[in-house]
């Protein structure tokens, strides 16, 4: 179930999801012959095809106008592994079909369109990014009690605990 | 990147276009600028300061605004230029020079830019003789510049910076950030470099003497030739000579200094051009080396760069002249459990005393993942022309990963302001 500038969608659907690692223009072939990529950050696309009963022509006719309509993007509530992603989208495309039937039933289905994130969902902090290849560990705050061996993680902010083998309470 | 116009920081900006240029001979002074579109409805005025910042807060740029021209209902286009335009204003009457000291004759000069400038202490007690004529405060400050052997540089910095021609290799520009492929290119030859420079005397001139008249004193000028020849151009080379005449703070002292700096610059005929990462590291006025291909280097004084948005900025880069250095590589190569986990390869000049950073190394190892920092922060040296070969094995910590990242191994750690650092 997706939801849509918060409408949720209480319709059949399929959609394809494909996470764009974008590179930034300054990206090319080095002296040295390797490839330097300047990552911008990891951009989400997810194509979708909403199956909308033809008992539901209002809210059909509604979601196509809000779809095509001239703005910068539309939120989105996506599935995104076990969970679900908010993402700004803008939508490129947007496919659907007109269906005439003999007994003279008209209407538009399959709606298709494509969303594709404007902001980055994954993206190197500044000054990761600063001196390429060269990133130093960086320098964290950690609990004042901390012994050797306690459970940490480096991440991108520094280093941080996860868990403290003899329970304390775990400070950032 | 953002811009500080008066007190206020505008950070909504495009079509930053910036690129300064310098010229090691000193024999000009260009007038660097940025120009630079910023959305805002605020009416910017020229006259105002005008600063270029990173996003680190690096100060590219402190210049004035010349022009802002509101180019849509919310953006107003900005082009800002160095305070050495502003010398042109002022007109500067005859002086005679007689053996003042460097540091007296800018400070004279360059005291109406509030005095925001800096002179290299290497150039301050250099002596000024002769005869200056009626002329702008830019075109005298060019003069003075030339005579001393000094270049200017007006970015990167809060101040305008007068400094000595240096001819060192500042820095290396390593095969991994130079865009494939730079681009060599040859002038025509300069088969000579001529200077004349000038003595003056006090007194009266004889009907055939060339003279000048400073405030009311009327000096004998005489005018001599000095002419160092290229001896690397072939026979058959057409004759070009560079000529210096009419700046007549050249004299029997600084004239061979003068030429000198000249010939260097004139001499090798060779222009680069290259695109290389560029995070506020390499400067116009600097010497640099780098390779044109993956093996072959060459030095040349940086003359201009452009610079871009973002902090991994790919710069336009030319340097005139170039040439060819001994280079060897130096190859790091990172070893853990007996397995090779990282290799780095530079490239230095032969002689050249290098410092690299040891980067961590981020790898797997099997179904695991360590994280490594080696021991010494960097590798330094001198580099020779075998080439060096340096093999780390030694890391301050471990970390690896079995669902989550774990501190295996530390010889110790403190703890300053809630900082931990491991060591």
């Amino acid at each position: 179930m997706i939801v849509i500038d918060g409408y949720q969608w209480p319709v059949p659907c399929k959609i394809d999801r494909v996470a764009r690692v974008e590179p930034s223009n300054i990206s090319g072939l080095m002296l040295d012959k390797t490839y330097f990529n300047d990552v911008l950050g990891t951009y989400l696309e997810y194509s979708v095809v909403l199956a909308i009963p033809t008992n539901m022509v209002d809210q059909y006719a509604t979601l196509y106008e809000s779809l095509t309509s001239p703005v910068d993007g539309h939120t989105f509530i996506m599935p995104y592994n076990d969970s679900t992603i908010e993402i700004t989208a803008r939508v490129g495309e947007v496919k659907d079909a007109w269906v005439y039937t003999p007994m003279a039933k008209q209407f538009w289905r399959g709606v298709t369109f494509t969303a594709i994130s404007n902001h980055p969902s994954k993206y190197e902090e500044l000054g990761e990014v600063m001196v390429r290849g060269r990133k130093p560990i960086p320098e964290g705050v950690m609990p004042n009690n901390l012994d050797v061996g306690t459970y940490a993680v480096l991440s991108v902010g520094g280093w941080i605990v996860v868990s403290l083998p003899n329970g304390d309470e775990m400070r950032f | 990147m953002y811009v500080k116009i008066g007190q206020t920081d505008y950070t909504e900006i495009s079509e930053l276009s910036f690129a300064p240029q310098t010229d090691v001979t000193g024999s000009s002074v260009p007038v660097n600028q940025f120009t630079v579109s910023v959305h805002t409805d605020d009416q910017i005025s020229a006259g105002s300061r005008a600063s270029l910042y990173d996003d680190l807060d690096n100060l590219w740029a402190k210049y004035w605004v010349v022009s802002a021209e509101r180019i849509d209902v919310h953006t107003v286009a900005v082009k800002a230029q160095s305070a050495v335009k502003q010398l042109e204003r002022d007109m500067l009457d005859p002086v005679m020079y007689d053996n003042e000291s460097a540091d007296t004759v800018i400070d004279a000069l360059l005291g109406r830019l509030n005095g925001e400038y800096t002179l290299d202490s290497s150039l301050a007690s250099k002596p000024v003789s002769g005869f200056c004529p009626k002329q702008t405060a830019r075109n005298r400050f060019q003069w003075v510049c030339l005579a001393i052997g000094a270049y200017v540089k007006d970015f990167f910095g809060d101040e305008l910076e007068i400094l000595p021609v240096d001819d060192s290799i500042a820095d290396v520009i390593q095969p991994s950030d130079t865009y494939w492929k730079p681009s060599l290119s040859y002038e025509d030859y300069v088969t000579g470099v001529r200077v004349y420079y000038y003595t003056y005397t006090e007194q009266e001139p004889t009907v055939t003497e060339s003279w000048v008249e400073c405030d009311g004193v009327h000096y004998v000028q005489t005018e001599t030739q000095l002419t160092l020849r290229n001896h690397n151009v072939p026979e058959n080379a057409l004759e070009h000579i560079i000529t210096v005449q009419g700046v007549n703070i050249i004299n029997s002292s600084n004239a061979s200094e003068v030429a000198s700096n000249m010939a260097k610059y004139y001499f090798d005929r060779s222009r680069v051009s290259l695109d290389a990462i560029n995070n506020f590291k390499y400067i116009p006025g600097q010497r640099l080396a780098f390779c044109i291909d993956s093996e072959e280097m060459r030095a040349g004084y940086l003359v201009s760069c452009t610079f871009s948005f973002g902090m991994q900025a790919k710069g336009a880069m030319e340097f005139n002249p170039t040439e060819s250095v001994d280079s060897a590589p130096l190859v790091i190569t990172y070893v853990f459990e007996n397995a090779i986990v990282g290799t780095r390869r530079y490239m230095f000049p032969v002689g050249y005393g290098f410092e690299v950073e040891n980067p961590y190394i981020d790898t797997w190892l099997g179904m695991t993942r360590y994280v490594l920092r080696p021991h010494s922060d960097t590798e330094t040296g001198t580099m020779t022309s075998g080439g060096i070969e340096r093999t780390v094995d030694m890391y301050e910590a471990l970390v690896y990963e079995r669902g989550e990242l774990r501190v295996v191994s530390v010889d110790g750690y403190d703890i300053a302001d809630d900082i931990m650092r491991i060591r």
